[in-house]
């Protein structure tokens, strides 16, 4: 029973998640009360993991909020349930908007919304760049704790420099570059 | 279909945050490496993602696997993306106390981030200098912003906007070119 609970409201989420990331926090975090299982500072507490570690957000939090319902089982299901409306909308959009591409409709709906698009993912910057190079963000540190600290965090600074020049000036491979950063910060910061 | 698996099993280890940053690891790999995607095309998925409901890292492995290989190749790279961020979070719950303790670990994981701010910027300035080629372009991107990080405007709603816009603009310019058109026939 819990688990088909589980299942259906992380479809509800799916469903209703726009923007997908840190936009369903809220939503997720209403969601899972009825489950009463999960506290305000553990939630706080995954929000924050799930920013820092590997994998999209969304579903990093269907992940540990199943998990702590209902375990391994409750993680799958929580994890599909999430996926899976998505999954539908997506495919069934395709299929339609991939016969329609050349007309002029479509193509002057996409001509319209390419340069917002930069601008869009420009915003992921704001998300990201709090927790990663304002203050400290630790792993398992609270969520409200790592977005009210604002001492600048030079070393991290630099690597996001680096970075931007590694690929753009060397067309370096983006994995290799994070794996190189990664290895740099576990040396500085240790 | 191994393609797609093994390009999403990666995307799904480093994508660090939300759905958006998987788009520098993305550009490079369906644009630069298997030439799967103009600049263009990989825009406008990015758009549309976002513009549907559901996560939106969910919605990018699903229309790219769906162009490539069609449902099944959805299929395949949805399971691919969702996989490697779930069983990280099984191994976080099991072993929390240990991990956030290991100093080693967070700085590889600050190191991470701070990586993957970079990543971003450098994806921004590079479809920017593909898509951002005249006034509109720069007030279209630079109002897009604004919308959401300050006035705190729905995403999708911000891409909607902007789809009704092109659609209206594609409109009216249909219109002019019939309109021009006739004339043109008029004074034969």
């Amino acid at each position: 029973m819990t688990l088909l609970q589980l299942f259906l409201t992380f479809m509800k989420i799916g469903v209703l998640g726009y923007g997908g990331g840190l936009a369903i926090i809220a939503l997720v975090y209403d969601s899972i009360q009825q489950f009463g299982t999960i506290s305000e500072e553990q939630f706080a507490n995954w929000v924050a993991i799930t920013q820092v570690t590997p994998g999209p957000v969304g579903l990093n939090i269907a992940t540990f909020t199943g998990y702590g319902t209902a375990g391994i089982i409750g993680s799958v299901v929580a994890t599909l349930g999430v996926a899976i409306p998505a999954f539908v909308i997506v495919s069934v959009v395709c299929k339609v908007l991939f016969k329609y591409m050349n007309s002029w409709g479509v193509q002057g709906a996409l001509t319209g919304v390419r340069p917002a698009t930069i601008g869009l993912v420009g915003t992921a910057l704001v998300t990201l760049v709090k927790p990663a190079v304002v203050g400290d963000s630790r792993l398992g540190a609270s969520y409200i704790a790592a977005l009210g600290n604002t001492s600048l965090d030079w070393v991290a600074i630099g690597i996001t420099a680096i970075t931007v020049y590694l690929i753009m000036k060397k067309k370096m491979n983006p994995i290799i570059v994070l794996l190189i950063m990664g290895a740099a910060g576990a040396v500085l910061q240790a | 279909m191994w393609e797609l698996i093994v390009v999403f099993l990666k995307l799904g280890i480093f994508t660090i945050g939300g759905g958006i940053a998987m788009v520098p690891i993305l550009q490079d790999v369906l644009i630069r490496e298997k030439k799967w995607y103009t600049e263009q095309e990989f825009v406008d998925m990015i758009a549309i993602c976002q513009s549907l409901p559901g996560v939106v890292a969910i919605n990018m492995a699903t229309y790219v696997g769906y162009k490539r290989k069609g449902f099944l190749g959805s299929v395949v790279s949805t399971l691919a993306i969702v996989l490697p961020s779930w069983l990280i979070i099984i191994l976080i719950c099991k072993g929390m106390a240990v991990l956030s303790d290991n100093t080693y670990l967070n700085g590889a994981l600050a190191g991470f981030r701070a990586a993957a701010v970079g990543l971003i910027i450098a994806a921004v300035i590079s479809l920017g200098k593909m898509i951002i080629t005249n006034a509109w372009s720069v007030a279209a991107a630079i109002s897009a912003f604004v919308l959401i990080v300050f006035l705190h405007v729905d995403t999708a709603i911000v891409i909607l906007i902007f789809l009704a816009l092109g659609v209206l603009s594609a409109a009216v310019n249909r219109k002019n070119l019939a309109k021009a058109a006739d004339e043109e026939g008029g004074d034969r």
